[in-house]
């Protein structure tokens, strides 16, 4: 599955961050199992996964929390592997934020800086440069408890970009604020990242925060990764049922495509395509299914109505197709909400539906 | 409260047995600071007080931390070790230093069979056997308080430290001191306040050539019976431990509790 990186676009020279088989077992326990990865310049790459994945122990292996059991970490070609994280030239924003709390705004930008033996007047200006950056010049001396949550996460951003770090680590950053800010801060942070055009890697399970803000997503899963690629692969190339489950809702159905390339369900619900012959799943998204209400259009069905879900913009609604449940989703004009047991026709967009082979 | 009262109460009474005086004098006092030998003695009360107070801190500091960062349940059993001693009587804990420290104790038996002293040497009756066994006595006091406050302290923040450039000299001084710095006073200062009023171990381990005030003090009241007198040192005591403990943790809070830059 990690062959996708490797015939990527990229130079392998040109990677920031490249881990080369690294694996971390505690005790028994299998924390991360051989995982490969390279990021290139400038690249935002997410690690995406349940919790659990190994993700963000593959994130504290990059900053030097964590020593692999084996493998290398190297960071802009040297090997840091066994370096202490001080040594390392990387600026992380903890999930917690993690500024020091006897200390001001000012001087947990400047804390970095200081170590590195910078003179006051280019710390100051660094300091200054970062908050406005950031777009909060009036808090310098404030104290960390004295900032609301979104405040503190830029400052943590501000201190950790202050260094211009090789790579900016992010633990999941926003998981602390609540859903509206959430977004907010996601557009802000990007565009913070574009302009000063770091190198990121970025931990999150939240599959929204993933898609719209990276250049490449890895998927993980049990300590391994499960699929390399931009958003638009992840979501609509799974390469596995896991990824096809835990990126955006599906359907997904068993079955085996035979010889003429028709995917026939275990229930007989039979998508006629040209997928490759074999045992797999159907993996059909609700916005591959239709309504078609003259029924005339290529592929049109009947569906039952099972459950409806309303979530106000749209509605979700499960429908038996030849006794398989698909969900789809539709904005339905007012007081045009299907009953439950009605009729629709709908069609499928048998060119979007992917069938995954059984491994 | 009402016990101190009556010390201070005591203190001005105008006689010198048991508490058969009357009136009010300030007799006692200038007994005290009209002899150098009492402010001297008061002085090493203090200079020992501070001793035992560092070595504490020096063994105490780390001992707490890393209780504090250890996972809760190996903390337990390790915090029950720490505490053990002081369930134990002093008396005998002395009693047992005698034993170690005496002339023909395991101390002197140890040294002389490894050949580092050919002779039994006099440990006890010297003012670094008393301040030994303070040490070990108040000890506990040091680490549980370092404990209690390095626990509060997020171990994120070590990782941000780090990850900021910062080794871990850098990371204790600048992130982990300050933050604990309430801690390290409160231990500080429970065992001065200690140190500077014990009386059992100066008596029995120092005898008369390391005299304390608190011994002082004890053998004036139980061996002379001059109440006023013991009350008015005892007194001086307070007022001196008082004002002693206010100016230092007042220069330590200017110190350490908003400066990050100032620490040390």
């Amino acid at each position: 599955m990690s062959k996708d990186f490797e015939t990527s676009v990229r130079d392998p020279g040109d990677y920031v961050v490249e881990l080369r088989s690294v694996s971390k077992l505690y005790g028994d326990a299998v924390a991360v199992a051989d995982v490969s990865l390279g990021v290139g310049r400038g690249e935002l790459v997410c690690l995406l996964g349940p919790s659990g994945c190994g993700k963000t122990t593959t994130l504290r292996m990059v900053a030097g929390f964590v020593e692999p059991t084996s493998g290398t970490v190297e960071i802009n070609g040297q090997d840091m592997t066994h370096q202490p994280p001080y040594r390392r030239d990387t600026g992380m924003v903890f999930q917690s934020y993690a500024l020091f709390p006897h200390m001001t705004v000012a001087e947990n930008i400047a804390f970095g800086l200081e170590n590195l033996n910078w003179t006051r007047a280019d710390r100051d200006r660094r300091v200054s440069e970062m908050l406005n950056l950031v777009e909060l010049p009036h808090l310098a001396g404030r104290l960390p408890s004295q900032l609301s949550g979104g405040q503190q996460q830029r400052i943590a951003l501000a201190r950790a970009l202050a260094m211009r770090p090789a790579v900016l680590l992010l633990d999941e950053p926003f998981s602390n604020l609540d859903a509206q800010l959430r977004v907010r801060m996601r557009e802000e942070l990007r565009a913070v990242i574009r302009s000063v055009e770091v190198t990121t890697l970025f931990v999150t399970h939240d599959q929204e925060e993933a898609l719209t803000m990276s250049d490449r997503i890895v998927v993980m899963n049990g300590g391994r990764i499960e699929q390399v690629g931009t958003p638009g692969d992840i979501y609509e190339r799974p390469e596995s049922p896991f990824v096809a489950k835990f990126i955006g809702w599906c359907s997904m159905l068993e079955g085996a495509v035979d010889p003429e390339g028709t995917f026939v369900s275990k229930l007989g619900l039979r998508l006629p395509g040209k997928w490759k012959a074999g045992p797999g799943s159907a993996v059909i998204r609700p916005e591959h299914i239709r309504l078609s209400p003259d029924g005339t259009a290529g592929h049109a069905r009947e569906g039952r109505v099972v459950e409806t879900h309303y979530y106000g913009g749209a509605t979700r609604i499960i429908l038996d197709i030849n006794g398989e449940q698909l969900m789809m989703e539709e904005r339905f004009p007012f007081g045009g909400h299907p009953k439950l047991g009605e009729k629709l026709n709908v069609t499928l967009k048998m060119d979007e539906i992917r069938v995954i082979g059984s491994p | 409260m009402v016990p101190a009262i009556g010390v201070l109460r005591y203190s001005f009474l105008d006689g010198d047995y048991l508490l058969d005086g009357h009136g009010f004098t300030l007799r006692h006092y200038l007994r005290f600071f009209s002899d150098t030998y009492y402010s001297s003695v008061l002085w090493d009360t203090f200079v020992d007080g501070l001793v035992v107070s560092l070595i504490c801190l020096l063994i105490g500091f780390p001992v707490g931390y890393s209780l504090a960062r250890l996972p809760p349940l190996a903390r337990r059993w390790r915090t029950i070790i720490v505490i053990m001693p002081l369930t134990l009587s002093l008396v005998v804990i002395v009693f047992g230093w005698l034993i170690v420290l005496g002339r023909n104790g395991l101390l002197n038996s140890v040294l002389v069979n490894l050949g580092i002293i050919s002779s039994p040497k006099t440990f006890l009756f010297a003012r670094p056997a008393v301040i030994l066994v303070l040490v070990q006595q108040f000890l506990p006091f040091m680490i549980l308080s370092v404990m209690s406050v390095v626990t509060q302290i997020d171990p994120v923040l070590e990782h941000a430290a780090s990850n900021l450039r910062a080794n871990r000299l850098v990371t204790f001084r600048r992130v982990i001191i300050p933050l604990a710095t309430p801690g390290i006073l409160v231990g500080f200062n429970l065992v001065f306040v200690l140190s500077i009023s014990a009386f059992i171990t100066p008596r029995l381990i120092g005898g008369n050539r390391v005299p304390m005030l608190g011994s002082l003090i004890y053998e004036r009241i139980m061996s002379e019976f001059n109440w006023p007198s013991g009350a008015a040192m005892a007194f001086i005591l307070f007022v001196a431990g008082l004002g002693f403990t206010a100016a230092f943790n007042a220069l330590a809070a200017s110190r350490f509790v908003r400066g990050g830059r100032h620490a040390l």
